[in-house]
């Protein structure tokens, strides 16, 4: 009988964790679009009765009934094979918000994409799998997209370190890859038509091409600088070029000190660095974890050092950490990818969609598909009748596409792209953007 | 000598900050011997129920802090009696396995409801910066200091002087003695949870306008805690408190002397260093007691 109890005192639990669970996976948006063609036919019917009854309530029902109706008339003969991406991005753990941002701008790309038709007709299917950041788990991802998911193209592996993990088996299954967030220069250091990786592309520009352009900003005003950077692997080497770059243009690099993200306390380092009265700061630390290091820099009476950011400090998320007080932000500068307020129509979309402000991350996933993959899709479809990985890296090669912010994306002999940054400050709790710098 | 005295005031404000999640481990090992590696991440709900109070509900700072502690009394209430009473007299492994998979499923929940972007909470306290001795630092952070001294005050003095508190010491020295002579040990172990708890809510209620929330934010917590309390002496209330501090002192001075990227691996260095000066701990007698 007592055994018994415990039975049904577990049952009791289970049910109790799976209402809870249910209750509130209701909220939640789902990760991916699952396009279900056969909705699509039956929605058809529906047009014409929402055109008969043209009432307030059903107009809004009319916009998305004539939108999937494109997918059943560039269809006639049936539903056509989807485009399935697969996408490796540290879902839990402690840089989960990164692949929180990541699958939302896919999926609201994909939602887009589907929403217009496909691609020709080819609807986008997204498969994200949660490798944690953790090297080995990128490994494990990439043979479950291929091996299970049966994924047609792989976008981003969520970090530089899983990237440089991953790349070799994606190689071996020869399965296109694009990188559209990381940013270590070694990426696409053996890649392209010169006897390297063929299948890896990289849509965003990495440190090497991004940290000329801030070192010649900052050598101007400054003559003493201390580097601070997050301990993870292409803000380390960001930190170590720069570090070159500055001291070649004269400018006395006085510390570089490595935090860990989520750190909580940031007061001994700012103390050492206030001991040592640099004239600048250049800090590369996530737009959460700048929020509380600010805070602590100012809390240390820390006002007259310049202030120069990396890793895209300056954007809605940093602003809004500090809206209690928009001064700790005042005179932040940065040369970044992302310009936050120039699409101001996809931030709408974004914020209406997932509730959050966009950022650098979450634009760059959503572009990389909706221009980048949707282009070289549409490419392979037009040239091979269909969409199969050799199609799409075939197609990956040749595109030039306009993408908003980041200008045109076009892949060199390294299968590298060379989208423009720009150079931004914080003033008086706004962004605003001082100039436009090319990473060619 | 300026900047050493700073850095010794950051770890020790650092130490307290572990302290107070440390304490609740100590206790705990002590009474009902077991280590719970969700602790980390009670100091997180505690930090998200603080969130909603203050942030959500909007109620006054002080209000927020008694919501925080009374409703992270509760939970650890129920927490011992739904994951931990069951797997209690079980051996060491099944303990382990337990809390994990509660520290899992608690972090899984706080991201499906509150999503993995970490929110803001600060006060007008952590805005106002006094000049103490010469030393920039915020309101928020003495209120931090003063208050967790204040609660491990009253739980010294609770463990001292009241009969409740005397039973748990005396559980903690011989569970089945107590047992036997009357004492209802399943409900001090329930209010041991609850107390370690109420104190984490208090905690985090504290700290939470300094730093960020996050469901991830306690993983760390959990170990920097488990080390306090290794170098205090298992189940040493008093020694946790002390390992804690010494974990603070020598991070700050890592950060502020070395670099921010060796202060874990410092840290552990310390306790290493201290376990092997001192297998039993700094406070430890060979066998547990709180």
């Amino acid at each position: 009988m007592k055994r018994n109890l415990g039975l049904w005192r577990l049952m009791a639990f289970v049910a109790a964790l799976s209402i809870v669970f249910g209750v509130v996976s209701c909220g939640t948006p789902a990760p991916a679009p699952e396009p279900e063609v056969v909705k699509e036919t039956v929605v058809v019917k529906e047009t014409v009765i929402v055109e008969v009854t043209p009432e307030p309530q059903e107009v809004i029902k009319e916009t998305v009934v004539v939108k999937e109706t494109v997918v059943v008339q560039a269809t006639p003969e049936g539903p056509k094979e989807p485009i399935r991406i697969g996408t490796g991005q540290p879902l839990t753990g402690p840089v989960a918000w990164i692949g929180q941002y990541y699958n939302q701008g896919l999926t609201m790309a994909a939602e887009e994409i589907n929403s217009e038709g496909g691609v020709l007709g080819h609807l986008v299917q997204i498969f994200p799998c949660d490798n944690e950041a953790v090297a080995e788990k990128a490994l494990t991802c990439v043979r479950r997209l291929v091996d299970q998911d049966k994924v047609q193209m792989i976008i981003e592996m969520g970090s530089s370190s899983t990237t440089l993990a991953a790349m070799p088996l994606m190689e071996e299954y020869e399965v296109p890859f694009l990188a559209a967030i990381v940013s270590a220069p070694s990426i696409t250091d053996n890649t392209g038509r010169e006897g390297g990786n063929i299948w890896a592309f990289r849509s965003c520009a990495h440190d090497g091409m991004t940290l000329d352009p801030v070192a010649k900003y900052i050598i101007p005003q400054v003559d003493t600088i201390s580097l601070i950077a997050w301990n993870s692997a292409a803000p380390r080497e960001a930190a170590e070029e720069l570090k070159q770059l500055l001291e070649a243009g004269g400018v006395e690099v006085l510390s570089v000190d490595y935090t860990e993200a989520g750190q909580a306390d940031y007061r001994p380092v700012i103390t050492r660095i206030k001991s040592l009265d640099p004239d600048g700061l250049w800090f590369s630390i996530v737009a959460r974890d700048a929020a509380v290091f600010i805070r602590q820099w100012r809390e240390l009476g820390m006002s007259e050092q310049k202030l120069f950011s990396g890793s895209n400090v300056v954007g809605y998320e940093f602003l809004e950490a500090i809206k209690d007080d928009p001064s700790l932000g005042e005179g932040i500068t940065e040369a970044t990818l992302y310009i936050p307020g120039l699409e101001p129509d996809f931030e709408e979309r974004y914020l209406a969609r997932w509730g959050t402000p966009a950022d650098y991350i979450a634009s760059a996933a959503h572009h990389s598909l909706r221009y980048v993959v949707a282009t070289a899709a549409e490419m392979a479809v037009q040239d091979t009748g269909e969409v199969t990985p050799s199609s799409l890296r075939d197609a990956l090669e040749k595109v030039s596409v306009e993408m908003p912010t980041f200008g045109l994306i076009e892949f060199d002999e390294y299968n590298q792209a060379h989208p423009d940054m720009a150079v931004m400050q914080i003033q008086n709790g706004e962004i605003v953007l001082l100039e436009t710098i090319s990473t060619e | 000598m300026e900047t050493f005295v700073e850095q010794l005031l950051n770890g020790l404000t650092l130490g307290l900050m572990y302290a107070s999640v440390a304490v609740g481990q100590a206790l705990i090992f002590g009474v009902a011997r077991l280590i719970n590696f969700a602790h980390g991440d009670l100091f997180m709900v505690g930090a998200y129920v603080f969130f909603v109070a203050y942030s959500v509900l909007g109620l006054p700072y002080p209000v927020a802090i008694c919501v925080s502690a009374v409703v992270m009394f509760g939970f650890g209430g129920l927490f011992e009696r739904v994951i931990v009473r069951p797997i209690l007299d079980r051996p060491w492994h099944v303990h382990l396995v337990a809390t994990l998979g509660a520290s899992i499923i608690l972090i899984s929940a706080f991201t499906l409801m509150w999503g993995s972007t970490a929110k803001q909470v600060p006060t007008s306290y952590s805005a106002t910066i006094l000049q103490v001795a010469g030393f920039r630092v915020s309101l928020q952070r003495i209120i931090v200091v003063v208050v967790t001294l204040l609660s491990f005050l009253a739980l010294h003095l609770f463990l001292q002087k009241t009969k409740t508190g005397k039973a748990m010491k005396a559980m903690s020295q011989n569970r089945e003695a107590c047992a036997v002579v009357g004492v209802d040990v399943r409900r001090l172990s329930t209010l041991t949870f609850a107390i370690s708890c109420g104190l984490l809510g208090l905690a985090a209620s504290l700290v939470s306008p300094l730093f960020t929330i996050s469901p991830t934010m306690g993983m760390g917590l959990t170990f920097k805690a488990f080390a306090a309390v290794i170098m205090g002496g298992f189940g040493q209330v008093n020694g946790a408190i002390y390992g804690a501090i010494i974990l603070g002192v020598t991070e700050a001075l890592t950060a502020g002397y070395i670099s921010s990227a060796y202060t874990d691996a410092m840290a552990f260095a310390m306790m290493i260093l201290v376990l092997l000066l001192r297998p039993q701990g700094l406070l430890g007698r060979g066998k547990v007691g709180i």
